[in-house]
């Protein structure tokens, strides 16, 4: 959808417009292709996929990311804010982000539950016929 | 495995072209918050994930995420 919208917004515009906009440089490197790139013109970079390896980490991390989500769809809604065609995809991306977050934080929820779940350990060697063949087979 | 519906997440029918709102809407696709990075995150996040429910719960905003990256914003369904 958001590739569309930016299609759609740049697919028949004039030389002149594109200057206007500002997008000479973007025109030069990219044409009128989507190019995955941040407003300020940085090229997307890996560096945002912040894996901690740490579940609860990475799920606060993502409550956190799709309000970021929903806080950019805001500040573009108020910069669309006279071409209905465009604010009304945006205002329903907006609102998927606040369910997204919702989403999430069942799922922290159910992770916190898992993680505090009590523990209890069973020795192998004690038990008769024990069936973790990892042991019978010297492994 | 898969079907493909040529549905709309939610129709997109822009009549004026503006080049200014899309060089800011591009951060959405590409910028440090926007679908392409929430996807690729969740996407690597999935595997370590303690329970099942949260490993589908990622697994499942991803591909929405990714289905709202894509061009023409067309959903595309697992069956299973």
């Amino acid at each position: 959808m958001v590739g569309s919208i930016v299609h759609q917004l740049t697919k028949n515009a004039s030389i002149e417009e594109i200057e206007k906009a500002g997008l000479s440089p973007y025109y030069t490197d990219h044409g009128v292709d989507v190019y995955p790139q941040a407003a300020s013109g940085m090229p997307f970079n890996a560096n945002c996929l912040a894996c901690k390896g740490d579940a609860i980490a990475n799920l606060q991390e993502n409550l956190a990311a799709e309000q970021k989500a929903r806080a950019t769809y805001e500040k573009l809604i108020d910069l669309c804010r006279d071409e209905p065609d465009v604010v009304d995809p945006l205002r329903f991306l907006r609102q998927r982000e606040i369910v997204h977050f919702q989403r999430f934080g069942e799922a922290l929820r159910g992770v916190q539950d898992k993680l505090s779940e009590k523990k209890f350990y069973i020795n192998c060697d004690n038990l008769q016929n024990s069936e973790c063949s990892c042991r019978n087979d010297n492994n | 495995m898969w079907t493909y519906n040529k549905t709309l997440q939610y129709p997109v029918n822009i009549k004026c072209t503006n080049p200014r709102l899309a060089k800011v809407i591009i951060s959405q696709y590409g910028g440090p918050d926007g679908e392409l990075g929430a996807s690729l995150r969740y996407l690597s996040q999935r595997f370590a994930m303690p329970d099942q429910k949260s490993k589908a719960i990622l697994n499942d905003i991803r591909y929405r995420r990714i289905s709202s990256l894509r061009n023409g914003g067309k959903y595309c369904s697992p069956i299973n």
